[in-house]
């Protein structure tokens, strides 16, 4: 799992560790039931706010994808449909449709955001 | 790949240490254990039980078939250990390892006859020896008591900071200039039920021993071993603006490389039974240490004072680019990796 954060991008920092959480997720790098590091280690590895990392881990409980447990720390969420093979696949498919139809990532997220909204 | 071959020649740090603790101490342990069972040898009885079953006292014999064995047994070990403490441990984890398992071995073997020969003292006949478990189980534990202190005692190393850039073929991660990364990955021996093939027999005959002979102390055996095996199967690896760290479940023993110390990392490909001779934290005939838990990609992190380290990890690719990144950026002042060439976070 790589997590990159730069302080200077639009994107907010808790939104920047949740991505790549996410992304490490769906690469299947962190398996079900793998613990991440607390936040305070998180925290000071990337020299930020604790708070800011905590945000991460509560958007990312909120949408399933973590479990946190007071005493163990945050998991990757074991529950039944919590299977990312599917999404995976998916991605895969829209980035080889996406380079087949010469679209830019920065196309492609336009597609997805604006997906979203219709 | 440049070659280390001038520095890995740098003499050992704290050698006088490695002689203290590493040669004399279980030397001196070995032979002030014989001292004293020799010291001893009028208040044994004649024949000394030498052996002891589940029913007492099932073999006598010679004084000398009592200390012999083990006597020798802890000086054969001393040979090798002894050896090693001065020819290898160029990193502190190594020395403090050899160490410490020259010191403790020697103060287990010398606390074995020495119990073995205290529970005869002023007894008239061999049989009426008492159960020298409890006598051992103490053996047993100076020697780990003993092996931790010198290994505690072994020396930390100075800090050594590279003073060449890290060069330029070693692949880097690209990151912005503001950017700042952290890489985690847990590393997890890739059979682990093995273990417990093994496991599971060991516990079956402490049982099947333990229980006729109420001999307690020989549960510690396979306790101690799952613990250590326990302690080496899984490792959570990782590499931020600091270095390269690595820790088990219990957090002892840490591997750490500050990014300042760091030549160079690569990517290699390790079987831990072909080069390092097993698995777990082991060090290798060319002094590499090696935490290698499982067969495949790894990061080789060559650090300053000839030192090398190999971990065993999955994605050892972006690994071993980051910390070559955060080596870079920790040779100049500001956080600056150079030019920015985007960000590539895919």
């Amino acid at each position: 799992m790589l997590i990159t954060v730069d302080p200077t991008s639009a994107v907010p920092l808790f939104d920047q560790i949740a991505t790549a959480v996410r992304i490490a997720v769906v690469r299947g790098e962190v398996a079900a039931g793998e613990r991440l590091p607390s936040a305070r280690e998180l925290a000071d590895s990337l020299d930020l706010n604790v708070h800011t990392v905590l945000h991460a881990y509560r958007t990312l409980r909120e949408e399933g994808l973590l479990e946190v447990r007071r005493g163990r720390g945050a998991t990757i969420a074991t529950g039944a449909g919590r299977d990312y093979q599917d999404l995976r696949a998916a991605l895969d498919t829209l980035l080889a449709e996406g380079d087949r139809l010469g679209l830019t990532r920065q196309a492609l997220t336009g597609l997805l955001t604006h997906e979203e909204t219709r | 790949m440049t070659s280390n071959g001038s520095e890995a020649r740098m003499p050992l740090p704290h050698r006088g240490r490695a002689l203290a603790l590493g040669v004399v101490l279980p030397a001196a342990l070995l032979g002030g254990g014989y001292a004293l069972v020799l010291a001893w040898r009028d208040r044994l009885p004649d024949p000394v039980a030498v052996h002891w079953g589940a029913s007492g006292v099932d073999r006598t014999g010679s004084f000398a078939e009592l200390i012999t064995p083990m006597l020798v047994l802890g000086l054969v070990t001393l040979a090798v250990t002894g050896t090693l403490s001065m020819t290898v441990g160029r990193s502190a984890l190594t020395r403090r390892m050899i160490v410490g398992l020259s010191a403790g071995m020697a103060a287990m073997y010398a606390g074995l006859f020495v119990g073995m020969t205290w529970v005869q003292l002023d007894v008239p006949t061999a049989e009426q020896a008492s159960n020298p478990g409890g006598a051992i189980a103490l053996g047993l534990g100076a020697g780990v008591a003993i092996g931790a202190l010198a290994a505690v005692l072994a020396g930390s190393d100075p800090p050594q900071p590279a003073e060449d850039e890290v060069p330029a073929d070693a692949a880097r991660l690209a990151l912005g200039p503001n950017e700042s990364a952290v890489w985690i990955r847990s590393t997890t021996a890739s059979r682990p039920w093995l273990l417990w093939v093994v496991l599971i027999p060991l516990f079956a005959l402490t049982a099947v021993l333990t229980v006729p002979t109420g001999q307690w102390w020989l549960t510690l055996i396979p306790a101690v071993t799952a613990v250590l095996v326990a302690s080496m199967t899984s490792w959570s690896v990782r590499v931020d603006a600091g270095g390269l760290s690595a820790r088990n479940v219990f957090g002892w023993p840490r591997l750490e490389v500050p990014a300042g110390e760091v030549e160079r990392a690569d990517v290699i490909t390790v079987s831990p039974f072909g080069e390092f001779g097993g698995w777990g934290l082991r060090t290798d005939g060319r002094g590499r240490t090696g935490l290698v838990v499982r067969k495949g990609p790894a990061i080789s992190v060559q650090r300053t004072g000839g030192r090398v380290l190999v971990v065993t990890v999955p994605g050892a690719e972006r690994g071993a680019a980051l910390l070559n990144t955060v080596a870079a950026r920790a040779r100049t002042p500001m956080p600056d990796g150079g030019p920015s060439s985007g960000r590539s976070r895919t």
